[in-house]
């Protein structure tokens, strides 16, 4: 079975599939916040925890222990070199150290390159390193020299020294032997090694971490090669506009081969590998992602919630996908407290195929509704909500048959799975509500009587539906509701009476009560204008 | 007049339409479909209301929950016997049967995977805790041939083997096995009598190979030889807090041991000196286990004098310890699966779901013995299961431990 993260409150903590939780020990020193959300992005079986942590952190899904991503490197501590001997170097040589965490032959994290130690000149001689720096970081239990070839810039991996306590080497490697390993990769910290910054947003593509940092919110670094310890202060990509606001990268989605990475007002994509073939290139100038919590890649299509609507990113281009019917729950402060955008989220429901996406209802300061788009029939349903609890995250979790389900985190932290059974929100019942169109029947101007309405709907083993009719002009006032016994499946009902329109509501909050309304038939004869 | 009937059977189609005037929005068209969604079996064109949430556990998380990441890794608190396989299986003895499976808790069968020439025997001499370990999905035991065998709940073969010196003594048994990223720790004592014992903790990777020696070995008592760490006796190999513990009796940093104290040792693996975390000072005590779960190292213990005399203690993350059980007898953890923790307390076992602030009695009878350690545990599907020497299994519910394959009672020997 699969296991997840996740972040509550000021602790990491492990949950299994069934909920069961238990806290990981971080790395001396390291703190959660609760202002940020963790970021987690998954690189050679290991997770790198940013954003919420204080410092950046690995976590081993192996035996849940973690460790700081980053170590110090020596620094302006450099060997003392010297030519001494007989031996097979001719020419002028430089040398770097780096110190390691390895387990075993693995390499766990690699400091940045030191200062350069040299040059140091010979002629068919050997070169003593001594004093070769060691570290006082918790866990260093080896380090690399490297070195260039006679005058050249390129470092190679000269050798791996498997302690923390040896000053000294002899060097009496040829530049051929030398050579013959590839050049040293570009190493160094990312932001969030230490205090001064930290990724807003991390994720885990083709083979590298990619990741936003909070100083230069407009740039996207990344990591060396399947080496998420190594970060070169030059291997970023900058998405502009570059300093037209204090936001920058906003989300970034992996949809099949490009990185999409959104800003407030534009949307970008970058392609290609490191370092030849990669570049940015902006594929949407308009509203981009406004929350990387609501941007999510549902089987090659990316959606974000814009600061006007629902965006779908396909083969096809960019789309707005909320504008032919419900533009309104984004465009107006009626439904949704547009100012939380920013801390909205999104999930798929594998089970109804939809994406949801929850906001706050208006005038809320909790995420405390949602919203879902039918992914198949291409229809909005909602808003929705529970009275159980707040939710605060949404995912997936894999439920006791291996299969995907819904999960939502709380305020109070509890994880909640959707249900296969089930019709409460633990032990609080659904509170459903639907509401018809007024219905004029093409004749608007018209007053009508509207005879006995007929309900279908699943036959139930008990239970009541609740209908509420509306009959009269566009603002008329709701009527006496009538109930529906759903052990029938079909019921004839009273008449509704005279109006322009008619309108229904059905609603059914009785505690674990399936409903299922197929349909229903309204008779009508005009009475004329009046 | 005109008159006519309204048919409506599409509210599943159309869904919440906003964008149109009342008088202009198609027929289907709800103005809020508050809690519904269409049902995807046999309910097409219909609209229902939508399934529950189901509250996972009603033990909440440290707070507001406001991230998650899916690790598609086996679950490595699934400890597991789960995790061969989907079965739970435990070794019964080395010569009457091979061992128990069960994949639902409650039907028990032989299972002849590992066979009984394969299961570990005591050593001749020395301590002879040869347990057996699950990591990542896979069991490693030590086999009597001094390999350690692999068994991933379909296959077993040779995983690696051990030195078969440590100056000049020869290997005796693998003491107790635990993993840590991509790397196996194993506590393995070499002897050559009844008197002469050294112990040493090697690491070796998933994938075998080579064994190195972490750090200093222990000289137990009457192996005199300055400048080499002693110790009395080493009674537990864990790894917690991103550490390698022990718990030795009486330890001296270079040669002959002076005290006879319970002291508890840590290095970060590569380091090349123990350093001492704790001393407990006793005349003579004896050794419990030492167990790493959560947020806490649990160590067991009893003293030769002072009352109480045993005592299970816990350290937190911060380096704090303190005393959460005493009893009349000694404590015996069972099995430590996150912050819980099971314990046999006078052959009564006892269940801490709280880092050990309160824990809760369930009487089992026939009563397992007081001296009945079992060792491990493991978990299927949401069921803790227990494993008691000289009992059974015993399945924790959640609410009362009941006993489930005590008809098969683990022998002297056994691989748990």
């Amino acid at each position: 079975m699969p296991f997840y993260l996740i972040h509550a409150g000021t602790a990491l903590q492990k949950a299994s599939v069934n909920g069961t939780l238990t806290t990981l020990s971080l790395p001396s020193g390291v703190t959660v916040s609760t202002s940020y959300p963790a970021r987690f992005a998954t690189l050679n079986r290991e997770v790198v925890v940013a954003n919420a942590t204080s410092r950046n952190i690995v976590v081993s899904p192996i035996d849940l222990s973690t460790r700081l991503l980053s170590i110090d490197g020596p620094g302006a501590s450099v060997p003392s070199l010297s030519a001494t001997g007989t031996g097979v170097l001719t020419g002028e040589y430089r040398y770097k150290v780096t110190f390691l965490i390895m387990s075993g032959s693995t390499v766990l994290t690699e400091s940045p390159f030191s200062s350069v130690a040299g040059p140091v000149t010979t002629a068919s001689q050997q070169v003593s390193l001594t004093s070769i720096p060691t570290s006082g970081t918790s866990g260093v239990n080896a380090r690399r020299i490297y070195r260039t070839t006679n005058g050249g810039t390129d470092y190679f991996l000269l050798t791996t020294i498997s302690d923390n306590s040896t000053t000294s080497y002899t060097d009496n490697t040829s530049d051929y032997d030398l050579a013959l390993l590839p050049t040293a990769d570009d190493l160094g910290n990312p932001p969030g090694s230490d205090a001064t910054d930290r990724f807003r947003l991390l994720v885990s593509w083709k083979d590298r971490l990619w990741g936003s940092p909070a100083v230069n919110p407009d740039r996207v670094y990344y990591s060396e090669n399947r080496k998420l310890w190594a970060w070169s202060a030059t291997n970023f990509l900058t998405v502009k506009p570059v300093g037209e606001d204090q936001i920058g990268v906003t989300a970034f989605m992996v949809r099949r081969d490009d990185l999409l990475v959104g800003k407030k007002r534009a949307l970008w994509m970058i392609r290609g590998t490191p370092p030849d073939t990669i570049q940015d290139i902006q594929i949407y100038e308009g509203p981009g992602p406004v929350s990387q919590e609501a941007a999510i890649v549902i089987q090659n299509v990316a959606y974000y919630l814009g600061e006007d609507g629902v965006y779908e990113v396909s083969g096809t281009g960019v789309s707005r996908i909320s504008d032919e019917a419900v533009h309104p729950w984004f465009t107006t402060d009626t439904y949704f407290n547009r100012k939380l955008f920013s801390a909205a989220f999104a999930r798929w429901n594998p089970a109804s195929n939809t994406l949801e996406i929850h906001l706050a209802a208006a005038g809320s300061s909790s995420i405390d509704r949602w919203v879902s788009y039918d992914l198949r029939r291409k229809i909005w349903l909602g808003p929705h909500k529970t009275d159980a609890f707040t939710p605060s995250m949404a995912g997936l979790m894999e439920n006791g048959l291996g299969i995907l389900a819904t999960v939502l985190g709380s305020t109070a932290g509890n994880l909640y799975r959707e249900s296969a059974t089930s019709f409460n929100d633990d032990a609080t019942a659904v509170a459903l509500s639907i509401t018809t169109k007024n219905f004029g029947m093409n004749t608007p101007d018209i007053q009508k009587f509207y005879g006995e309405l007929s309900v279908i709907t699943r036959v139930q083993s008990g239970g009541t539906l609740t209908i509420t009719p509306t009959v009269g002009g566009l603002d008329a006032s709701a009527g006496s509701a009538i109930s529906h016994d759903m052990t029938l499946g079909r019921e004839r009902l009273r008449r509704l009476g005279a109006g322009r329109f008619a309108k229904l509501q059905f609603t059914n909050s009785a505690s674990n009560q399936d409903v299922e309304i197929y349909g229903f038939e309204l008779p009508y004869h005009e009475l004329g204008r009046r | 007049m005109a008159e006519g009937k309204l048919n409506i059977y599409n509210l599943g189609d159309v869904g919440v339409r906003l964008n149109d005037s009342p008088i202009h929005v198609p027929d289907g068209s709800l103005t809020e479909a508050q809690n519904t969604q269409i049902s995807q079996q046999s309910g097409e064109h219909a609209i229902r209301k939508r399934p529950g949430l189901t509250k996972l556990t009603d033990t909440a998380a440290a707070g507001r929950i406001l991230a998650m990441a899916n690790l598609p890794f086996a679950d490595p608190l699934e400890d597991a016997y789960g995790g061969l396989g989907s079965t739970m299986e435990y070794g019964i003895d080395s010569v009457s049967g091979t061992s128990r499976r069960s994949s639902d808790g409650t039907t028990w069968a032989y299972a002849s995977s590992i066979a009984a020439a394969d299961l570990p025997q005591p050593a001749a001499n020395g301590r002879t805790h040869q347990g057996g370990y699950i990591y990542g999905g896979v069991l490693y035991y030590p086999h009597t041939d001094g390999s350690l065998r692999q068994y991933d709940g379909v296959h077993s073969g040779v995983h690696s083997t051990p030195p078969s010196t440590l100056g000049g003594l020869p290997y005796s048994a693998i003491h107790s096995i635990v993993g840590s990223g991509s790397t196996l720790y194993a506590l393995v004592a070499y002897t050559s009598d009844s008197i002469r014992f050294k112990y040493a903790v090697y690491s070796c990777t998933l994938t075998g190979g080579t064994w190195t020696q972490q750090a200093e070995s222990f000289d137990t008592q009457n192996t005199v030889a300055s400048g080499v760490r002693e110790a009395q006796n080493v009674d537990g190999l864990t790894y917690w807090n991103s550490k390698l513990w022990v718990i030795v009796h009486g330890t001296d940093a270079a040669g002959p041991i002076t005290d006879d104290n319970i002291v508890v040792l840590s290095i970060t693996p590569g380091d090349t000196s123990w350093a001492t975390d704790r001393t407990v000072t006793t005349s003579f005590g004896i050794l419990g286990t030492i167990l790493g779960g959560g947020n806490v190292l649990w160590i067991a213990y009893s003293l030769s004098s002072g009352s109480p005399s045993n005592k299970l203690d816990k350290r937190t993350t911060g380096g704090v310890w303190s005393t959460v059980l005493t009893a009349s007898a000694q404590i015996l953890p069972l099995y430590a699966l996150g912050d819980r923790l099971y314990v046999n307390d006078s052959a009564v076992i006892k269940r801490s779901t709280n880092a050990g602030t309160s824990f809760t009695s369930f009487s089992l009878s026939p009563s397992p013995s007081a001296g009945s350690s079992g060792v491990r545990g493991f978990v299927l599907g949401s069921t803790y299961y227990l494993v008691l020497t000289s009992y059974g299994v015993v399945k924790d519910d959640g609410v009362t431990p009941t006993l489930v394959d005590a008809a098969f009672p683990l022998a002297a020997g056994a691989l748990l």
